[in-house]
């Protein structure tokens, strides 16, 4: 049963997007994948969804350049996007949320805070930011 | 004759390797058993002006599987290792040395053991564990540039910590 929302996963690590598929699908999630920054701008062009999440490095279109051009998609102006990296450093952090990401969280991370985040983003429930874990 | 900031970097890969597998329920000690074979390695690279090098884990698919928590995807033991150099790359730069991390490489074999690296220049931290799935070994090579070395105390506060969230 599906909550009628659908979140894209970009990430270039198949571990990390079985991890998300698994928990955000359990949470009533529809959700699509994409391995690359330049296929994650291609499906969000094609489809709307209620949130993105997104890794930092990955190959010649990074997240940040993928969220830079997704948020010029109509449609996609106001999505939710969450950047999930193990990229610290807060000169990149501060792009990010230059180029358009919503929320920044550093790997590891709790699922189940995660998927409350997603939650709070896609207005499903009051109130939660992504929590520190 | 090593590195002024050898012993610095050795506590570093240590405290950071306990941290990431106490993570994901897989607690590591001293390595105490006899048996050291591992099967699986993951190898990772970084680079900056300060220092440069290589981080590998190498360990057996039961530990894989206890830190994923059900059968773990082959790519899983990179992940580990590019979050436990994450964990060391936010600890470098609050030393005042930034460094970039190449994607994760994992390597299956029948008998994979790694060994320090002792060209003139290149020193290595290798660490031994063991967790109730099996042995586990970090082995951390670093280069610094002449000259170079990380700050003494932690002044530089110009990253985010590990797990650490923002909404913007």
């Amino acid at each position: 049963m599906t909550n009628g929302k659908r979140v894209l996963i970009v990430d270039d690590s198949p571990s990390i997007r079985q991890q998300l598929r698994v928990c955000l699908r359990g949470a009533g999630y529809q959700v699509d994948e994409a391995v690359s920054g330049e296929e994650g701008l291609q499906v969000a062009e094609r489809s709307p969804f209620d949130l993105i999440i997104t890794d930092v490095n990955m190959g010649a279109l990074d997240g940040l350049g993928m969220i830079e051009r997704v948020r010029r998609v109509p449609g996609h102006v106001q999505t939710p996007i969450f950047v999930l990296t193990t990229e610290s450093n807060r000169q990149v952090v501060s792009r990010g949320r230059e180029v358009g990401a919503t929320a920044w969280i550093v790997k590891p991370f709790k699922i189940e805070n995660l998927v409350a985040a997603v939650d709070k983003a896609v207005g499903r429930t009051e109130s939660a930011a992504p929590p520190r874990q | 004759m090593p590195h002024k900031d050898s012993e610095t970097i050795s506590n570093l890969v240590d405290a950071n390797s306990s941290a990431l597998f106490e993570n994901y329920n897989a607690p590591i000690g001293a390595a105490t058993s006899k048996d050291r074979t591992t099967t699986i390695a993951a190898i990772i690279g970084y680079s900056g002006r300060e220092l440069s090098g290589s981080l590998c884990i190498t360990t057996v698919p039961e530990v894989t599987q206890k830190t994923y928590g059900g059968e773990a995807p082959a790519d899983w033991l990179g992940e580990l290792a590019n979050q436990l150099l994450g964990r060391l790359k936010t600890d470098f730069a609050k030393r005042g040395a930034e460094v970039y991390i190449t994607t994760p490489l994992v390597l299956k074999g029948y008998r994979l053991e790694v060994c320090a690296n002792e060209e003139e220049g290149i020193e290595s931290v290798l660490h031994d564990y063991d967790s109730d799935e099996g042995p586990v070994r970090v082995m951390f090579q670093y280069e610094f540039k002449p000259g170079a070395g990380l700050s003494p105390t932690q002044y530089v506060e110009d990253s985010m910590d590990v797990s650490e969230a923002i909404l913007f």
